[in-house]
């Protein structure tokens, strides 16, 4: 019989639970590796877009997650709802957004500023293995 | 120097070089959410990829926005007319209401960490 190292989680039992959502890691299955992880700080977001690059380093595409850190001290994840200073909606053109895309050797953090004012971002970024190799 | 290594079942610790052939490895950080499926694609206008797990898991979703250039997606798509990726109890459901057959690929994973 194949030895297994697990840990289920609280009020599961790891020798008999069958879901492995109800474990906190499990060996059968493949974690999410961070191949490497990076900061940018202060970051001028001055056109639409304004874009800021990292070469990964890794072979082939890696994924990739990061957040941003506006000024106002509030955290996104890329492609979310615009985030601005006002409380009341406006048209997307107006409002500072971000998305992050990658290639085969960098990961691009484009941010925009809409009709807003320039302004600065820090960017936290992980890179993980890569999906389909 | 020494390391610390759980392959996934039919791999050698000892050997293996692929990293995603380990469920933990303490040369890396990791996150320690566990992995269902993984793949890519050619997309059409909308794609259904079942998962079956009776809830909503996390995932990550990247569409070739140009030749080998992926974004990172979401459901809100703020730049206008594009992808838009969601995930219910039985799949993971990605739509392109501005179907581009000239920039069509995919790449997703899904976790059986349960989201919500």
């Amino acid at each position: 019989m194949a030895q297994k190292l697990v840990i289920s989680k609280a009020g599961f039992n790891a020798l008999t639970e069958s879901d492995p959502n109800n474990y906190i890691f499990h060996s059968d299955y493949n974690t999410f590796k961070i191949l490497s992880e990076g900061t940018l700080t202060s970051q001028s977001v001055t056109a639409n877009p304004s874009t800021f690059t990292v070469a990964h380093g890794i072979s082939g595409i890696p994924a990739v997650m990061a957040f941003i850190k506006y000024p106002d001290g509030y955290i996104a994840l890329p492609r979310g709802m615009p985030r601005d200073t006002t409380s009341s909606y406006l048209a997307v053109a107006n409002r500072r957004y971000w998305s992050v895309e990658i290639d085969s050797t960098y990961i691009y953090f484009v941010c925009f500023k809409g009709t807003t004012a320039d302004y600065s971002v820090d960017i936290k970024y992980y890179i993980f293995e890569a999906p389909g190799n | 120097m020494q390391t610390f290594r759980i392959s996934i079942p039919g791999y050698n610790a000892l050997t293996e070089t692929d990293k995603t052939k380990y469920s933990i490895r303490a040369d890396e950080d990791n996150v320690l959410i566990k992995e269902h499926s993984r793949g890519t694609g050619t997309f059409t206008e909308t794609v259904s990829i079942a998962h079956n797990l009776g809830y909503i898991p996390f995932f990550l979703m990247y569409g070739e926005i140009s030749s080998g250039r992926y974004r990172l997606n979401s459901f809100y798509d703020v730049q206008g007319g594009g992808w838009r990726v969601r995930a219910n109890t039985t799949s993971l459901n990605i739509d392109n209401p501005a179907f581009d057959a000239n920039s069509d690929g995919y790449r997703y994973y899904i976790f059986y960490d349960e989201l919500i």
